[in-house]
């Protein structure tokens, strides 16, 4: 530890020298509501240096004693230029206007025009708000979740289901944050909604290869969102009621400048509509979610700034009175920004999280059954940025979390006699430091090179389990148990992450960028079947369950044309992943207290190619993502020792996304998406068993064959019946088609026998099923306001 | 505990989802031999079966192999001679006051057919009595109908380990569906939960109770009984491995009703191996010793 300081001082201390220079620093922020604009560019026109405003919108800029132009620029925004004479330092906060120009254009991307090129960060998707916003949609809902899936190197297992994969991984290898605080279960409704509310989100941020030592905890992509602060200019508000829920959000400030807050909420009403379809059950059926997510802020003074955020949400089923499912997250975050200095910016963030759900049956006090599992974390976080100069900026900090995790907490009541079978709390402290220092170490060569140190442990009070060897993918059995006592660590695991990237820019409009990175991941979400489930459970790392670990390189080629408007780029990557989780035959995910026995360990990986043209601005806009790709495991005793693809491989995939605005008042979108059918596994052979049909894979195979192709086209026409009215109210109405031409796209394909009764001794007829989630085209209007 | 995803899969084909048969080709090659042998101590004829597997989508009945030798051998040194009676069932017909055996003992099974050998081992595990099937009546609930449910009431034997099938028939026709596959492990449904000795839970004791036949498609709703039906179990205990077969069996059975939480697809493993060869033997060899109960519904 004490060596780790002292490299960061003397990197701090050791740049630092340079006569007569002087900081200008400050923040950026939208005119209309004093939000923060996040990777927007302040730009010293007279020596060609810049920064970009970092997650909070602050930018700092040190640089020698002189007369500039200052010129603050964000895409969609108007160009604020001022004249400084630098001979001290200077704060300077800048407010930039909406351009009206290109107000009622789709923005594709709102960042500085030629960051893909400059900067050395690869791998990453930034969407905005108002792009999301204009993707044909489901049911007329706007989709975090379900956009980024249009991104090259981002897939999902099929429609509806929970999470996504990004560059060959599992679900539970993406770091999904809002507001620094992790998500566990990031969907409402299963797959189809995600738990965040498009009116309360500034920005969403997807890496995916690359990753800057800042980030860790999983292997494959980190999803930053962040959410908006509130408007601290006047009251807004914001609403739309479509065909599977209704959304409203207030902002308001509270000191005028100083201090804001947003609150923003959605209930569906799915229950509603499905009422007159289930005469059959008594009256208290019900299907809902709902979310809630609020935020504020307060500016003590230049140098402090504290936000408080927070989300709650809940999905709900009840069925009768005697039986009751729900499940949902919630999370805290608390912000605190100080700037030591001109040049050291510093977030201090306490998180809170919780993902937890409970399922009840029975109603009689000698028979039922009462179920709750919980995951819960805390977390500490300092941040430490200091800009050394524009082209240099060393990033350091560390993070500690501890994690409660509760895997069943369950009781039976049989006949009266009350039967606990909760499973033992799981205890987790994971912590980690990181130093990273991005500077152009040459003209038209920049780089990040970073090092993160993971630490885990797990710890009791509990039992440690202890297992012996079994032939390869079966069960192993129970040696020994050893008790733990309260905080005594049962397993301790710990890794270094190395992250670099480098960036060498051609010339103006053409970069070469190359990246690996290593990435260790202590805590695992335990699933077998096709999509996720609710009531999957997160388990950490033990003594028997090892960190997973991968490594990433990639290497990318960029060019801009149209003078910055076209982007053009294509990556490459090869990920290797150690140490994955899969599980025997018939393994038992929930309530099964020696669950680790039945897990087995194996090998991924994934490599593929990422091709992304995007056009930004104009009439028309939009981009074409292909992605060629292979993501394989290799476990013992799955498959007869072979690699076989995962569950998720798509080898061809492609989205077309595009925008056009007809006239002032309408605009139009469409997306198309293409991608070759996910692989599955079929029975070969039946045979016979006491009565029974049992299918049977001779070959003893997995995922040897694959779904037809999946492809769909959607689209969206939006009419802003006004949008020259300078009344407050404005309203917007958005006509969707999802699934134009009603493919029946496979989500799955299984057999099984016939569900009728088959009398003894008659053959059963067993047949190939088509599950297709959407199997029609679905319309759909919604009524979007703001004032 | 994966039958929780039948429930879940239901939720969620409450948006928009269909499901339609189609034609696959399923890459079948070769049947091999399956061996049927679920044998108990009742007092009644007991019956091998030995047929061929088949094609997933061939909708036969299997075809018998006839012409093997079967044997049981019982560790207290007696032989069992099953009998051939063609189309691939072999019997072993107790004289009076004769059953397979008792509990502890151990059986081999030796098979040769088509000129292999085949071997399968077990022992017959205790079971305990069944105490009661009792009757309730139910108002309208979960989704299921009201009227009479009937419960079984045993309660598991001491000791980690033991496994239980109970089979029942509803006025002399066997449940069959795969969804009234009720096994049991420590009066649960599955290991793990460290459970012992407890009174059967009461989704298991409510297992004895038929799926009703109109059904829509991942409806698992049990239909009541009427006055006067007859309802008859047999409970048998069935060692560990015969329990994750039919667990396996059960979830892949079934697995097609988990929408779109379905499981991977995995093989129930057998206990049966050909001694000194390579070829493939699917099935099971069980010895149960079974308690059984008749109830008439009043």
């Amino acid at each position: 530890m004490r060596s780790f300081l002292f490299f960061v001082l003397l990197c701090i201390c050791g740049s630092d020298i340079g006569a007569q220079e002087y900081t200008i620093s400050g923040y950026l922020k939208d005119a209309s509501n004093g939000e923060t604009l996040i990777g927007a560019n302040v730009y010293i026109k007279e020596l060609n240096k810049g920064a970009v405003t970092n997650v909070y919108g602050f930018y700092s800029l040190t640089i020698e004693a002189g007369d500039y132009t200052l010129v603050g620029s964000y895409i969609g925004y108007v160009d604020f230029k001022k004249t400084i004479g630098l001979n001290e330092n200077i704060t300077l906060d800048i407010e930039l206007e909406l351009s009206t120009t290109t107000l009622e254009e789709v923005v594709v991307t709102a960042e500085e025009k030629d960051k893909n090129i400059k900067d050395v960060q690869m791998s990453v998707n930034k969407l905005d708000i108002k792009t999301i916003s204009k993707v044909p949609r489901l049911l007329g809902e706007a989709e975090i979740l379900r956009s980024i899936q249009l991104l090259p190197g981002v897939t999902s297992v099929g429609e509806g289901a929970a999470g996504f994969n990004v560059r060959g991984g599992s679900i539970d290898q993406n770091l999904v944050l809002l507001d620094e605080a992790p998500v566990y279960n990031s969907s409402h409704l299963f797959g189809f909604f995600s738990v965040f509310n498009p009116d309360a989100v500034k920005d969403v941020q997807l890496y995916k290869g690359g990753i800057p030592a800042r980030y860790g905890g999983r292997l494959s992509s980190i999803l930053d969102v962040r959410m908006k602060e509130g408007n601290n200019k006047g009251f807004s508000m914001k609403g739309g009621v479509g065909s599977i829920f209704s959304r409203l959000s207030v902002e308001a400030p509270i000191v005028k400048d100083k201090s804001s807050f947003i609150i923003a909420g959605r209930r569906s009403y799915i229950d509603v509509l499905a009422k007159p379809f289930l005469n059959d059950v008594d009256g208290n059926f019900g299907l809902n979610f709902y979310d809630l997510t609020l935020k504020t802020n307060y500016r003590i003074s230049e140098k402090d700034q504290v936000f408080l955020s927070g989300y709650f949400g809940r999905d709900n089923f009840r069925f009768g009175d005697a039986a009751g499912f729900n499940w949902g997250n919630s999370t805290a975050t608390f912000r605190w920004n100080h700037l030591f200095s001109e040049k050291l910016f510093s977030n201090f963030t306490f998180y809170y999280s919780n993902y937890d759900y409970k399922i009840a049956f029975g109603d009689s006090d000698v028979d039922k059954f009462d179920w709750n599992a919980r995951i819960i974390n805390y977390s500490l976080k300092p941040e430490f940025s200091y800009f050394i100069r524009p082209s240099n900026i060393v990033r350091f900090g560390g993070q500690s979390i501890f994690y409660e995790f509760q895997p069943a907490n369950a009781v039976g009541i049989s006949n009266n006699i009350v039967n606990d079978i909760s499973l033992d709390k799981q205890f987790a402290l994971e912590s980690n430091a990181f130093i990273e220092n991005e500077i152009e170490i040459a003209d038209r060569f920049k780089v990040n090179y970073g090092i993160r140190f993971s630490h885990f442990m797990y710890l009791g009070d509990r039992n440690a389990y202890n297992y012996g060897e079994s032939p390869r993918g079966e069960e192993r059995p129970l040696t020994d148990v050893e008790f733990f006592d309260k905080w005594d660590p049962i397993s301790t695991y710990y890794n270094l992450e190395p992250r670099f990237s480098l960036n060498t820019t051609i010339n103006d409009v053409s970069s070469i960028k190359l990246s690996y990175n290593r990435t260790a991941q202590y805590v695992h979400l335990l699933s077998n079947t096709t999509a996720s489930t609710p009531v999957d459970i997160w388990t950490p790392s033990t003594n028997n369950v090892v960190p997973q670990m991968a490594d990433q390189i990639a290497i990318g080629y960029f060019r801009n044309f149209s003078n910055n408007n076209v982007e053009w780029s294509t990556e490459l990557y090869y990920k290797k992943l150690d140490h994955l989780i899969d599980y025997i035959d018939g393994a038992d995910l929930i309530l099964n207290e020696l669950l680790e026995g039945q897990i087995l360990e194996g090998e991924g990986r994934a490599y593929g190619a990422e091709l992304m043209l995007k056009k930004k601005e104009g009439k028309f806009s939009g981009w074409a993502s292909y992605t060629y790709s292979v993501s394989e495991r290799l476990v013992e005793g799955i498959n007869n020792d072979n690699w076989y693809p995962s569950r998720f491989d798509q080898t061809h995939n492609l989205s077309l996304t595009g925008f056009y605005q007809l006239t002032d008042r309408c605009s139009f979108s469409a997306n198309f998406i293409y991608n070759t059918g996910t692989p599955t596994t079929f029975a070969t052979t039946r045979y016979e068993q006491q009565g029974y049909v049992i299918p049977n894979n001779d070959e003893g195979a997995r995922n040897n064959v694959r779904v037809p192709d999946y492809h769909r086209l959607d689209l969206s026409f939006t009419i802003d019946p006004n949008p020259k009215s300078t009344k407050r109210w404005k309203g917007q109405w958005v006509f969707g088609i999802y699934n134009v031409y009603s493919r029946r796209n496979a989500f799955n394909i299984y057999t099984k026998q016939d569900s009728g009764r088959i009398p003894v001794g008659s053959p059963i007829n067993t047949e190939a099923y088509r599950l297709s989630v959407i199997g029609n085209f679905i319309p759909s209007i919604s009524y979007n306001f703001q004032f | 505990m994966n039958r929780l995803y039948i429930y879940l899969a239901v939720l969620s084909v409450f948006i928009m989802s269909c499901e339609d048969v189609i034609e696959i080709d399923s890459g079948f090659k070769e049947a091999s031999l399956v061996v049927d042998a679920w044998i108990d101590d009742l007092e009644r004829p007991q019956t091998v079966r030995l047929t061929k597997s088949q094609d997933y989508f061939d909708s036969q009945l299997a075809t018998g192999v006839s012409g093997a030798q079967v044997t049981v051998k019982r560790s207290d040194g007696v032989d069992l001679t099953f009998e051939d009676n063609g189309n691939g069932n072999y019997v072993w017909t107790p004289t009076a006051g004769e059953t397979l055996g008792e509990v502890g003992l151990s059986y081999t099974l030796e098979i040769e057919a088509e000129g292999v050998s085949f071997i399968a081992e077990t022992v017959m595990d205790p079971v305990p009595v069944i105490d009661s099937i009792a009757q309730i009546y139910e108002e309208e609930q979960f989704g299921f109908p009201e009227g009479i449910y009937a419960e079984l009431f045993a309660t598991d034997l001491d000791g980690i380990g033991n496994a239980y099938w109970a089979r029942t028939w509803k006025n002399d026709t066997l449940l069959n569906k795969p969804f009234e596959m009720a096994i049991i492990y420590d009066g649960t449904f599955s290991p793990g939960t460290g459970t012992d000795g407890i009174p059967f839970i009461f989704p298991i004791r409510r297992q004895v109770n038929p799926i009703a036949d109109d059904l829509e498609e991942g409806e698992e709703a049990q239909a009541p009984y009427k006055v006067g039906d007859k309802i008859y179990v047999e409970l048998s205990s069935i060692s560990e491995e015969a329990f994750d077969f039919l667990t396996i069996a059960f979830e892949q059975m079934t697995n097609g009703d988990n929408g779109i939480f379905t499981l991977p697809l995995a093989n129930s493993g057998t206990n049966v191996r050909s001694v000194g060869t390579e070829v493939p033997v699917l099935g099971f060899f069980n010895v149960a010793s079974t308690s059984t109960k008749t109830k008439m519904i009043e």
